[in-house]
């Protein structure tokens, strides 16, 4: 463990400035945080593992509670739109809660992820550890949250609404994992963004809630008028909730488009949040 | 050739306050609209020039004033801050532990064994390490019947036991502690103490923060001392903490030390100055406003070096030093502070005028010079052979021939007893 150890015999000053790193130059790297990352893992574990506790700890029921909310919310659902709205359309509460589970995980990821970097300065001022844990942390509790609700919630669903298990479903752990990978890219922009100016924060409650709307989730996307239904499926949920829809409740495989954009924005969130982070993580410990 | 531990190379921290920051847009499109609610940005100086180099298995006391830059220098160390200026090294693969504040990262709602499994894991460890020491943590921190209790309900006793015992036992290469001394009870401290001699027996590297003098000496041999951001001594414990004393009582009381002042004949007063001179003129420079970018010239008579710490203060780049009557080595270079401390007790007037001619066409128009004086209103005799007595009118009539302007500065006294005269420009604000 010890740099003495690895300091060479062979004492020319080049050679031995290099088993040390200079910490005014050291600068982290998208590579260098993978692999931070991963040797801090079990922080990121015991992260995620302790948010899961406490939501559940004090309550009788636990954990059921979250098996138990999603089958709650069919019914509450089911009685709105059926029976008070009185919508005709067949199995709409499936396709409003196949929008909704994906929608509340992307939501409730990033609007923890605001927090993440500016509720922990203490943290921040007197320890170090690689910063993009903390909004890694809050992305993956969340989405802990939701492959539980979703493991449960999608047989019922199927089996309530007589649906026959299809070959394009099985694609569903890769849109899951396109839209984890976009979802913490967002987070990062976040928890980086609020650090900068805490009116982040305030903007997403309208952002978001704007988004809701401006998603295919309350609606389908063919009864958007023409010229709008581009514009709706460019947004940037858009993508993974019609794949979703595609596949569940259409059981076709998910177009091209729909393919192209789900990539497309994994991607680009992935790689702002990430620059932003590194370009201003080594800035936290003194502006929170 | 064995490589430090840590290698600190002219280290600076610069910190931006800002004042009048909300950390909102609202500041920043306002700021456009009123120049008063700009936010405004001062630059603030948190470590200095700061070079020490710590070798493996050395233990070393950082001791200093609040705001001194201790705590910021740990920081850097650990890698919470990124350092703004120089070089700071750190074994790649060395194990840092720090205990910078105790009991972060704890969460109340979690039990014991809980905190310390996520405590551990902050510090970087794996599953398998934090179950290997997780036994020796429990019984150093002697809370065995309270590990499944949420430690809301520990008391600040048991909380900071449990945090120093993850920290103890990380079996980090390198030890960063900040002040752990100033908590805790007796037996906490006993506790501590024992670590840290355990620490040092087992030949790991310990950089610590104390205000406690009996600590420091049970635990190290080496003392570093800073103050406002700069290194003033590096050395033994004893000289160290001495020093720490004397900066002490020289920002508490400056008035003290001009007791006696009537009895301090000119000869007693030249050797006073030398070995009073170093604590007074840092302190005289820090309430001053010592800027990082300010240059000092000191200018002595008698001694063939100038003072070491005020050089370390002032950083080896802003200091120069210039001894009376010696030929200078390289041209004097401007300053922002001369410091004559002998000029007119020491030498006649005359040679000190000379010297001063000299120095003022290097001058730039907002430096100052300070120079220490025995007030002789009476004297009549200002002739050109010890003890060198002038009337404070004679003084200045000489200073403002020069173009500069003479004033004697309140409430600052040296310690030998003699009167403080500032020489300026007569434009300067």
């Amino acid at each position: 463990m010890a740099a003495e150890t690895a300091a060479p015999a062979r004492a020319r000053a080049g050679e031995a400035v290099d088993a040390m790193i200079d910490r005014a130059r050291e600068r982290d790297s998208f590579a260098r945080t993978i692999v931070a990352v991963f040797r801090y893992r079990e922080l990121l574990r015991n992260l995620v593992a302790k948010d899961l506790k406490l939501k559940y700890r004090g309550s009788v029921l636990g954990f059921v509670w979250s098996l138990l909310n999603p089958l709650l919310m069919i019914a509450v659902y089911t009685v709105a739109f059926k029976f008070i709205l009185q919508m005709r359309s067949e199995g709409f509460v499936f396709y409003l809660m196949l929008g909704l589970l994906a929608w509340s995980f992307f939501v409730n990821s990033v609007t923890m992820a605001a927090g993440a970097i500016v509720d922990n300065g203490a943290l921040m001022k007197s320890l170090f550890f690689p910063r993009a844990i903390l909004p890694l942390a809050t992305v993956l509790f969340n989405f802990a949250q939701y492959l539980l609700t979703a493991a449960v919630f999608l047989p019922v669903l199927l089996v309530l609404y007589r649906v026959t298990p299809a070959a394009p479903m099985l694609l569903f752990p890769v849109f899951l994992g396109l839209q984890l990978l976009f979802t913490i890219g967002v987070a990062l922009m976040v928890a980086t963004g609020t650090a900068l100016f805490r009116d982040v924060r305030h903007f997403l409650e309208f952002g978001l809630a704007a988004l809701f709307w401006l998603t295919p989730i309350v609606y389908p996307l063919d009864q958007v008028p023409e010229g709008l239904q581009k514009i709706v499926l460019l947004t940037p949920m858009s993508p993974f909730i019609v794949a979703y829809h595609k596949m569940f409740f259409n059981q076709e495989w998910p177009g091209p488009m729909v393919w192209a954009l789900a990539v497309g924005y994994a991607a680009a969130a992935l790689a702002a949040g990430s620059a932003m982070m590194l370009a201003h993580e080594d800035k936290f410990s003194e502006q929170i | 050739m064995t490589l430090p531990a840590i290698d600190a190379q002219q280290v600076s921290k610069k910190f931006v306050l800002r004042h009048n920051r909300d950390a909102s847009l609202k500041v920043r499109v306002l700021g456009l609209l009123h120049k008063g609610q700009r936010e405004v940005l001062e630059d603030f100086w948190a470590v200095r020039d700061v070079s020490l180099s710590v070798a493996h298995g050395e233990s070393v006391a950082l001791v200093g004033r609040n705001g001194s830059g201790k705590s910021t220098f740990l920081k850097l160390v650990a890698g919470i801050h990124r350092p703004t200026g120089g070089r700071l090294l750190v074994g790649a693969q060395a194990r840092i532990g720090s205990m910078i504040e105790l009991g972060i990262g704890f969460h109340a709602d979690l039990s014991g064994t809980e905190n310390v499994y996520l405590n551990a894991s902050i510090h970087g460890l794996t599953r398998a390490q934090i179950d290997d020491i997780y036994p020796r943590v429990v019984e150093y921190s002697g809370l065995g019947n309270f590990m499944d209790v949420p430690i809301k309900n520990y008391s600040s006793g048991m909380h900071m036991r449990l945090g120093f015992a993850v920290v103890a036992n990380l079996d980090p290469d390198i030890l960063l502690l900040d002040e752990i001394f100033a908590v805790g009870d007796e037996d906490f401290q006993k506790q501590c103490m024992k670590t840290m001699e355990r620490f040092s027996a087992e030949g790991k590297t310990l950089l610590f923060v104390s205000h406690s003098g009996a600590s420091v000496r049970a635990i190290c041999r080496r003392v570093c001392l800073l103050d406002h951001g700069r290194l003033l001594f590096d050395g033994g414990v004893d000289e160290g903490l001495a020093e720490y004393q004397r900066l002490m009582a020289a920002s508490q009381q400056p008035e003290a030390a001009t007791r006696g002042r009537a009895a301090a004949e000119p000869d007693d007063v030249g050797k006073d100055w030398e070995d009073r001179t170093d604590a007074w003129a840092l302190d005289l420079l820090a309430r001053e406003g010592l800027q990082p970018h300010h240059r000092v010239l000191e200018v002595t008579c008698g001694t063939v070096a100038g003072s070491a710490s005020l050089a370390r203060y002032v950083g080896p780049t802003r200091y120069q030093h210039w001894e009376i009557g010696t030929a200078l080595t390289e041209p004097l270079r401007p300053f922002d502070y001369l410091l004559a401390s002998p000029l007119l007790s020491r030498v006649s007037l005359n040679a000190g005028v000379r010297s001063l001619a000299y120095a003022l066409r290097v001058m730039p128009p907002n430096a100052r010079i300070y120079t220490a004086w025995i007030d002789h209103d009476d004297a009549v005799d200002v002739g050109d052979t010890p003890p060198f007595t002038y009337p404070f009118s004679v003084v200045r009539a000489v200073i403002e021939a020069l173009g500069l302007r003479a004033t004697r500065v309140p409430d600052a006294k040296h310690p030998a007893g003699q009167s403080l005269l500032a020489f300026e420009r007569p434009e300067r604000p």
